[in-house]
């Protein structure tokens, strides 16, 4: 019963620390803007005098972390559940690799297009992405059967075959276009408008309500294939389908932020901590908790050095790579 | 004899290798089956083939007259529970969590669990024993209690029809006992027809109004305990020479093995 109440109240804590990291990391930043002007532009953003620094470039990066966390949070948990493996995650599955390389592509062969064309980014990472996972569903599976074991190998092996693609890409490319790429790489939300917000948005609307809509199918998978059988769901069809979803959603969300890794992994984790096993809650959860930890990663990474940014993925992965290697520890 | 699931010359197997072949096997409604044999005799491949989790090479199963392999998936699991062997619930997960997906098959999708859903799940709580513990955690249970919230969860699913693929291993014989005599009992009171694939010889006899032993894939024999197990049947299905003589209390046959693959034990 003491479980239940905290389940009930978490969702609302983590809103609640949301809603203050984006009013504390408006705030943060090279240039210093006074509070009272950050509260008047965001009361009244159609006013001459509010602050274009604040409205132009970091409303639209804030938000862009905060659902781009969500977004691969709640892939790396649906992911998990149908591989039943905690170790899965977009990134070590393969398909941020596999997304990157085709953004580098279509970064190499369509450079003028890419600020007004930003609509079709998330379409070419999520064909990546898809490739990548049809790769490892293919490598993965033994007389008909997805073997977990191999889908962490497997995922290695594609992330180290895309990953060294793009680097024979990237040696090819002109200075300026290898900047960017190698920027977006390293998994930052830096130089995003409100047009990478328009292309994510509509894909988030889709992807996610259908995953959230798949809570009861994930808790039966869990059980293991013959008991979800048993008990109604058609097994294979809905893994495909949240393995295709799951990917997809990935994908765009990387195609915006770069290659982010780890949120999928631990934000996940976390959540199952607070509020247990159950999707209903631990989907929310998982995604608030990505949410505000990719905000977090990025109001650091802005603010540590001043004028110099780090990207918010390597902000992430200096914080969340020994919490990975503890997982591992107590796996085996 | 009414029967209500049937398999017709069935065939199955994996990855190409037969387990069995035209097999013919009828079960009758309102009463315990269990299926007896030897390891790798390829009774729990039966048990999964009957029920569909796994696609026969030939042959078709007839459940309620339709094939079983051919009806949507949700049908079949609202008329046929399974307990899969060794099944292990996920980290996190109580007992109440665990019955609750046994009514999947019946609820409408993005709608919370109905007045009569709540009212099935405290009945199969109760008719298992398990109401006091029923907001524990499956993994702070023992081996017996667990056994029990999972056969919970299938009566959840309120299914004429429940499949348990041994349900008795890695428990102790008290925790043996409690759990064939509650699936007697739900037997008798709730009209339920249980099948099951049992290793305890006399287990099976005790607890079970037909048998059908099952050798190298083919069914060997089949009918009420009395005529199938005899000294003959022992040693042509397990190799195993026995004596068969009457249990004084119950008055069912029982076994007393007393050598193996012509071997006759010393004294």
């Amino acid at each position: 019963m003491k479980k239940k109440h905290r389940q009930k109240l978490i969702p609302w804590v983590l809103l609640l620390a949301v809603i203050m990291i984006i009013l504390i990391s408006v705030n943060s930043g090279y240039s210093n803007i006074p509070f009272s002007d950050v509260t008047a532009s965001l009361l009244h953003p159609g006013a001459p005098d509010a602050s274009v620094t604040l409205l132009q470039i970091r409303l639209p990066r804030i938000l862009l972390a905060v659902l781009c966390g969500m977004g691969l949070a709640l892939s790396g948990c649906v992911l998990q559940s149908v591989t039943e493996n905690p170790l899965a995650d977009p990134g070590v599955l393969g398909i941020n690799a596999g997304a990157g390389f085709t953004v580098m592509l279509f970064m190499t062969f369509f450079p003028a297009l890419h600020v007004k064309t930003m609509v079709y980014q998330p379409l070419f990472a999520m064909a990546g992405g898809l490739v990548a996972a049809g790769i490892l569903y293919g490598f993965s599976k033994r007389n008909g059967k997805i073997i977990p074991s191999y889908l962490l190998l497997g995922g290695i092996g594609i992330s180290a075959g895309f990953s060294s693609l793009m680097l024979i890409m990237a040696a090819d490319m002109e200075n300026s276009s290898y900047q960017l790429a190698a920027r977006w790489l390293a998994g930052n939300i830096w130089g995003t408008s409100w047009y990478q917000v328009k292309a994510l948005l509509p894909y988030l609307l889709i992807l996610i309500p259908l995953l959230l809509g798949k809570a009861r199918i994930l808790d039966l998978l869990l059980l293991g294939e013959e008991a979800s059988l048993a008990l109604g769901v058609r097994v294979e069809r809905e893994r495909r389908i949240l393995l295709v979803v799951a990917v997809a959603l990935a994908a765009s969300c990387i195609s915006v932020s770069g290659g982010i890794g780890f949120i999928g992994l631990v934000a996940p984790h976390m959540a199952r901590k607070f509020v247990g096993g159950r999707h209903h809650v631990l989907l929310p959860v998982s995604m608030l908790l990505g949410g505000l930890l990719l905000l977090i990663a990025d109001t650091i990474g802005r603010s540590l050095f001043g004028i110099i940014e780090l990207p918010a993925g390597i902000v992430i992965s200096v914080l969340a790579a020994p919490y990975f290697l503890i997982l591992l520890r107590r796996q085996a | 004899m009414q029967s209500c699931i049937t398999a017709h010359k069935l065939s199955a197997g994996y990855n190409g290798r037969s387990v069995f072949r035209d097999l013919d096997i009828d079960i009758p409604a309102g009463k315990i089956t269990t299926l007896i044999g030897s390891n790798g005799s390829g009774k729990s491949t039966i048990l999964k083939t009957m029920s569909r989790l796994l696609v026969p090479s030939g042959g078709t199963v007839y459940l309620e007259g339709q094939s079983i392999h051919s009806m949507p998936t949700k049908l079949v699991a609202q008329k046929l529970a399974l307990l899969p062997q060794g099944a292990q619930a996920p980290t996190g997960i109580t007992v109440r969590d665990l019955v609750e997906y046994g009514r999947f098959t019946h609820r409408v999708k993005l709608s919370g669990l109905t007045s009569k859903d709540q009212e099935i799940i405290r009945w199969a709580l109760s008719s298992t024993g398990m109401t006091a513990l029923a907001d524990r955690e499956m993994d702070q249970l023992s081996g017996g209690q667990r056994q029990r919230g999972w056969i919970a969860m299938a009566l959840a699913q309120k299914t004429d029809l429940l499949f348990l693929d041994e349900p008795t291993t890695y428990l102790d014989i008290s925790h043996q006992l409690e759990i064939l005599q509650l699936l007697r009992k739900l037997n008798e009171e709730q009209g339920v027809t249980v099948v099951m694939v049992l290793h305890d010889l006399n287990h099976a006899i005790m607890f079970s109004d037909y048998l059908v032993a099952i050798k190298e894939g083919k069914k060997h024999s089949a009918g009420s305990p009395e005529n199938v197990i005899t000294p003959q049947t022992l040693r042509e299905v397990f190799n195993v020479e026995a004596e068969v003589i009457y249990h004084p209390v119950l008055e069912v046959p029982v076994c007393l093995p007393y050598g193996v693959r012509g071997q006759v034990f010393q004294k």
